[in-house]
């Protein structure tokens, strides 16, 4: 159930998403077949989700990205589905880092774009952006490809095909001769540690008190787990920043886990990254945070936090 | 002025000559809170009237006539407010009903029940107790009169020891059988042996007109399991005439309808529905003529 209005205002989606009110279910599903199907009809002729089942959040997903951006979208079977709350959150905290530069063209890559393609997809098509889109899963790179060409965003959306998960920037940077500048990057890193026994175990000390997520976990193990976790991954972005620094203007990357954001500012602190912002996504019971850093001189407004 | 001591009248700031347009509008949950902050940086009234005699800011500034929320004073779906008298848990209440059903009990033991329409939810929890069903669940679309049906079974639970069976079986839910949309259809699912629908497709017919009550009696199909049964206490027609006056869109509705009661059991059964037979229950016996309705059972196959 969504919280109650007092904790929307503290803990709410970022002002502008347009999920921040919950979509009228029933309505949407008279409206869409495909996602009719995975819905269950309560007695009193209302509709309701079930956030549980994979195969639901699929046509979620792909139904609201049709109905609030006209995008059709389909994922790779198998692959990470992404909930469109938190991506939007994302975007529109990036927009928000974007607003005070007023620039007319902006660029941004997106760092494992995944099957869906769904940061880019959401840039180009809601505020024109050129994206340069990053994938080293190859059937992932064939559906982004895919729904690129679908939406007609091929003329915004540059999906390339990275040649191993160990470069973040290095491969495009290296063949691309244009020294192009980008305004942001953005990132959904593995969260998980593939070194670890229990990958998924997670850290919480109460059990009780912390239930599982209300989502059903999608995504391969490729997609979700790297080695070292999104810590190492974050920090391999961050040593290529630090290659790159002027070519990206506003680095950012979301972490999943609360106690791994100190650790990255840590780390940005032992290589005197001064101008680093933190952020905050909510979105139903799931909090992530994002991370983002530049070399510019400008500060980053730290006013841009999606509460 | 008439003033109403009515604690969910909305109140403004307005003029009582702006009261009078004012009232037309609808005010939502949302207006009201902006109306109370805009109340303390307004002008004082300016009373054309005699000021009544001195009250609480809110009693004196309500208006007079603004309906009750969710206050059906006509009760265009049937939604009585003591159709099943003024007793509650009265231990002789007796709907003469029960003694029809009586002649089947094997019907309901055991079985998963739905009651459309179960109004204050007397004869629903009558049934539920009486023939030891093994759930019942009671829909009405007044939402005034599931609280009393929520509340009532409260009470029971709440006296009873703790179990499986009546009265923890029991539950009330408000809510609108008829769907906004025929194809939410495709995804019901079978989920009662027994579905009672009684003296209600009046109501469904007159408020939303044949397609809804089409619609109705295909739902009721596709909820039962395979052996289960619907039965129907459907009003004559003659009986819809002096409701037509209810309200404007009751009175085209009425004249729209093509679809008869006489009709229902060669719809029920038709492919459109799919029911494989029809069984007359009975007819109650000693009560008024108006409420002589024929109890049908339609069997699924």
């Amino acid at each position: 159930m969504v919280k109650t209005k007092g904790n929307a205002k503290k803990f709410g989606m970022h002002p502008r998403n347009i999920l921040r009110q919950p979509p009228d279910y029933t309505k949407l599903a008279i409206k869409y077949k495909d996602f009719r199907k995975e819905c269950e009809l309560e007695l009193n002729g209302k509709v309701s989700v079930n956030f549980r089942n994979e195969k639901t959040l699929r046509e979620l997903t792909k139904m609201l990205l049709k109905e609030y951006f006209d995008l059709n979208v389909d994922f790779a079977p198998g692959s990470l589905v992404p909930t469109l709350a938190l991506r939007l959150n994302y975007i529109l905290w990036l927009e928000d880092l974007m607003e005070p530069l007023k620039l007319q063209e902006i660029r941004g890559i997106d760092i494992g774009c995944g099957s869906s393609c769904i940061y880019s997809l959401l840039g180009a098509k809601k505020n024109g952006w050129h994206m340069l889109a990053l994938e080293s899963k190859p059937q992932n790179i064939e559906y982004a490809r895919e729904n690129v060409k679908k939406n007609q965003l091929d003329e915004l959306i540059e999906v390339y095909a990275q040649p191993d998960k160990t470069s973040i920037f290095k491969s495009y940077f290296e063949k691309e001769q244009k020294e192009l500048q980008y305004h942001f990057c953005l990132c959904n890193p593995p969260f998980f540690d593939s070194n670890l026994a229990n990958p998924f175990g997670g850290n919480t000390r109460n059990p009780e008190r912390r239930p599982a997520p209300n989502n059903a976990r999608t995504g391969s193990q490729e997609e979700l787990t790297c080695v070292g976790g999104e810590v190492r991954f974050v920090q391999r972005i961050i040593d290529e920043s630090l290659e790159n620094k002027l070519r990206v203007r506003i680095f950012t990357t979301m972490l999943g886990v609360k106690a791994n954001v100190p650790r990255i500012l840590d780390y940005l602190k032992e290589r005197q990254v001064a101008n680093v912002a933190t952020t905050e996504f909510h979105q139903g019971h799931t909090t992530r945070w994002a991370v983002a850093w530049s070399f510019h001189s400008e500060p980053l407004s730290q006013e841009t936090s999606c509460n | 002025m008439d003033l109403e001591n009515n604690n969910n009248t909305q109140f403004t700031g307005k003029e009582p000559e702006k009261c009078a347009q004012k009232r037309k509008l609808s005010i939502t949950f949302e207006d009201k809170t902006g109306e109370t902050k805009r109340l303390k940086t307004e002008e004082p009234i300016v009373d054309a009237t005699p000021r009544p005699p001195p009250q609480s800011p809110k009693k004196r500034l309500q208006l007079n006539g603004k309906p009750r929320h969710n206050r059906d004073d006509n009760f265009t779906y049937g939604n009585y407010k003591h159709y099943y008298g003024k007793r509650i848990l009265d231990k002789d209440f007796h709907d003469i009903r029960l003694d029809v059903l009586a002649t089947k009990p094997e019907l309901f033991r055991g079985k998963q029940l739905l009651d459309i329409g179960c109004n204050s939810g007397h004869l629903s929890i009558q049934i539920a107790r009486t023939f030891e069903a093994k759930s019942l669940v009671g829909l009405d679309i007044d939402r005034g009169l599931v609280k009393d049906a929520q509340s009532t079974i409260s009470h029971l639970k709440r006296q009873a020891a703790p179990g499986q069976g009546f009265p923890h079986n029991t539950r009330f839910m408000h809510g609108n059988y008829v769907l906004e949309d025929d194809v939410l259809l495709e995804i019901e699912r079978q989920q009662f042996d027994v579905i009672l629908c009684l003296s209600v497709t009046k109501w469904i017919h007159l408020n939303f007109c044949d397609a809804g009550l089409k619609q109705a009696f295909r739902r009721m199909y596709l909820q039962l399991r395979p052996g289960g049964k619907l039965i129907l206490e459907p009003q004559s027609f003659d009986g819809y005439k002096r409701r037509k006056k209810l309200s404007e869109k009751i009175r085209e509705n009425y004249n729209a309808i093509k679809f008869r009661p006489e009709q229902f059991t060669e719809y029920l059964l038709s492919s459109e529905v799919g029911f494989a037979k029809m069984d007359l229950m009975g007819t109650p016996e000693h009560c008024e003529a108006g409420f002589k309705r024929p109890i049908q059972i339609f069997t699924k196959a």
